[in-house]
């Protein structure tokens, strides 16, 4: 790419195509849309749980035993990909804030991913388990 | 100045949320994957003043986080619908907490 140096500040900060993302850009981006994932359950979350005032103990109860099926298990699996990412990413970002590895972010970014990939593989042994135990004896 | 205290609110209820969240969702899904969640065990948890102040400060603190985090997505973007959209935001925002709220007293009065 013949440009100078000026053109290419221009290029990285004005174009917001995913072809010229790299490694800062596409943190940011999981970052946003694993947070905007995780607000909406909370919105959806919060509708659930106060099932208990539109149908007492009972439409509780109902409520909870639709969400116990194989397909919310799946949900609750990929709400856990998105939590683990966006808090071990969130903490990377608050130490930058504070000035630590400023000058390390990709390796830092990758050290996030890294640790969030043990804590899912672990993590996703539980869900597993409930994933398999479907459809429950009770 | 404002925008300040929305930045350090962000930072401060992410710190909460690592340690809320993270708890709540061991709890609610490591400690015993295979544990039925109904009426009965929610509401003999949520008479514990601790359940019930812990499940009070997650609902205010993720919803401000999660709803302020979508605010700061729509500064970036179309920073002109910033005024509307933080007092839309706050709206939900204190619907939703309310809303919430009346669950939590419910799990605590319902017989």
């Amino acid at each position: 790419m013949a440009m100078t140096q000026g053109e290419r500040d221009v290029r990285v900060y004005a174009d917001l195509k995913p072809k010229y993302y790299r490694t800062g850009m596409w943190s940011y981006v999981l970052h946003r849309v694993s947070g905007v994932a995780i607000t909406l359950f909370l919105l959806m979350h919060i509708w659930e749980i106060t099932s208990v005032t539109r149908g007492g103990a009972k439409g509780f109860d109902a409520q909870m035993a639709l969400l116990e099926s194989r397909f919310f298990v799946i949900g609750e699996w990929l709400l856990f990909l998105a939590i683990s990412f966006h808090g071990i990413n969130g903490v990377r970002l608050m130490l930058h804030d504070l000035g630590w590895g400023v000058r390390k972010q990709k390796s830092a970014f990758w050290t996030v991913f890294l640790i969030s990939a043990v804590l899912i593989v672990l993590g996703s042994y539980f869900f597993s388990m409930k994933f398999l135990a479907y459809p429950w004896a009770h | 100045m404002k925008g300040l205290w929305a930045w350090i609110f962000q930072r401060f209820t992410a710190v909460l949320l690592v340690l809320l969240l993270g708890t709540h969702f061991f709890v609610m899904h490591f400690v015993d994957p295979l544990a039925e969640i109904d009426f009965a065990r929610s509401s003999f948890n949520l008479k514990s003043s601790l359940y019930f102040i812990f499940d009070s400060g997650l609902l205010a603190v993720g919803l401000f986080h999660g709803l302020n985090g979508i605010r700061n997505i729509i500064l970036d973007w179309w920073p002109k619908a910033g005024k509307t959209a933080g007092w839309v935001l706050s709206l939900i925002g204190i619907v939703a907490a309310g809303y919430g709220s009346t669950a939590l007293l419910a799990f605590i009065n319902t017989k």
